[in-house]
């Protein structure tokens, strides 16, 4: 098994706060297998090579079947005193699995590596009903700017 | 001539031509430093005080990473940048390992604004966004600024979350 980036950016606290028996660990090349449908080598290698930038995470069950995953990338500016923004991406939980505080951890793991890449900030776009969720997470909508997310139709 | 960030060939020949003659827009450049490319980022955002040797640092780290698809459009009267804009490509599972851009630090100098240079940029990086074979196109903007984007062709949707 080759995983995606070291487990040393994996938080130990969150993986502690899991149920017994579920493990939070880097995406590996072999994960297809435990139902993370269609990872093709070429996109695991090229993210690979930048495993400074792309931290994707899942949380596998005692079954050894993936439940949850989450995504950071870590992206480099000149603003902000050549700084690192942390974009969170693809955070989902199965459905089988959902309301035990699992999305939780997938954010918690993704905000420490987050910290330890060394982000100015770390941002994520969600749809109004999921706000209330991440501001149990922490975030907070920047309501003095409305800031939104647009994309074209 | 100065090292570029990703291949000029990417430079959309349709949006050069609505520019004046005196601007030019291509990827950012090896030595952008020394054309006041912190007067134009300062306009944005914090930048902080960096250094050449720093600019130059990010430049290569972000060229050697690959993804970063920095525009420049130069006052070539002036030597000086006036305007700037970045697609940034995420690779995905997603969407069939799909790519999705990200739009980051638009900005136009002061000195050049109410010229339609934004648009200019704006579509400059639609046009990287279809070459590079994006399935969509995202951007985080303070609420002012909808009704410009509204016009490039984007839509609200989804709300930008924070922490700090």
């Amino acid at each position: 098994m080759s995983t995606l980036f070291s487990i040393d950016y994996i938080s130990s606290e969150v993986q502690e706060s899991l149920p017994k028996g579920y493990v939070l660990r880097p995406l590996s090349n072999d994960d297809y297998e435990r139902g993370f449908f269609n990872v093709l080598s070429k996109r695991f290698n090229y993210m690979k090579a930048r495993n400074d930038e792309y931290f994707i995470i899942v949380i596998v069950s005692p079954e050894d079947c993936i439940i949850g995953t989450g995504t950071i990338f870590i992206e480099r500016k000149f603003i902000f005193n050549a700084g690192l923004v942390g974009h969170i991406e693809d955070v989902a939980i199965d459905k089988n699995h959902q309301g035990k505080h699992f999305g939780l951890s997938i954010i918690q793991a993704l905000k420490y590596i987050g910290v330890k890449t060394g982000c100015v900030k770390a941002i994520l776009d969600c749809s109004v009903k999921n706000i209330p969720f991440y501001e149990k997470c922490g975030f907070r909508s920047r309501c003095h700017e409305n800031t939104w997310i647009v994309k074209p139709i | 001539m100065s090292e570029y960030i990703f291949d000029e060939s990417l430079i959309s020949t349709e949006v050069q031509d609505t520019l004046s003659s005196n601007l030019k827009l291509r990827p950012l450049a090896k030595d952008d430093f020394d054309k006041g490319i912190f007067d134009c980022l300062e306009q944005l955002s914090i930048t902080g005080d960096i250094s050449q040797k720093k600019f130059v640092e990010r430049f290569e780290e972000m060229k050697k990473a690959g993804g970063y698809y920095t525009i420049a459009i130069e006052d070539e009267d002036q030597g000086k940048i006036v305007g700037l804009g970045t697609l940034f490509v995420e690779m995905k599972f997603l969407r069939n390992c799909g790519n999705a851009g990200h739009i980051e630090d638009i900005v136009v100098h002061d000195s050049q604004r109410g010229k339609n240079l934004g648009r200019r940029i704006i579509e400059q990086l639609k046009y990287l966004g279809k070459e590079l074979g994006c399935y969509k196109l995202i951007l985080n903007c303070n609420e002012k600024n909808i009704p410009f984007y509204e016009k490039c062709g984007l839509t609200v949707k989804d709300v930008q979350m924070t922490l700090y």
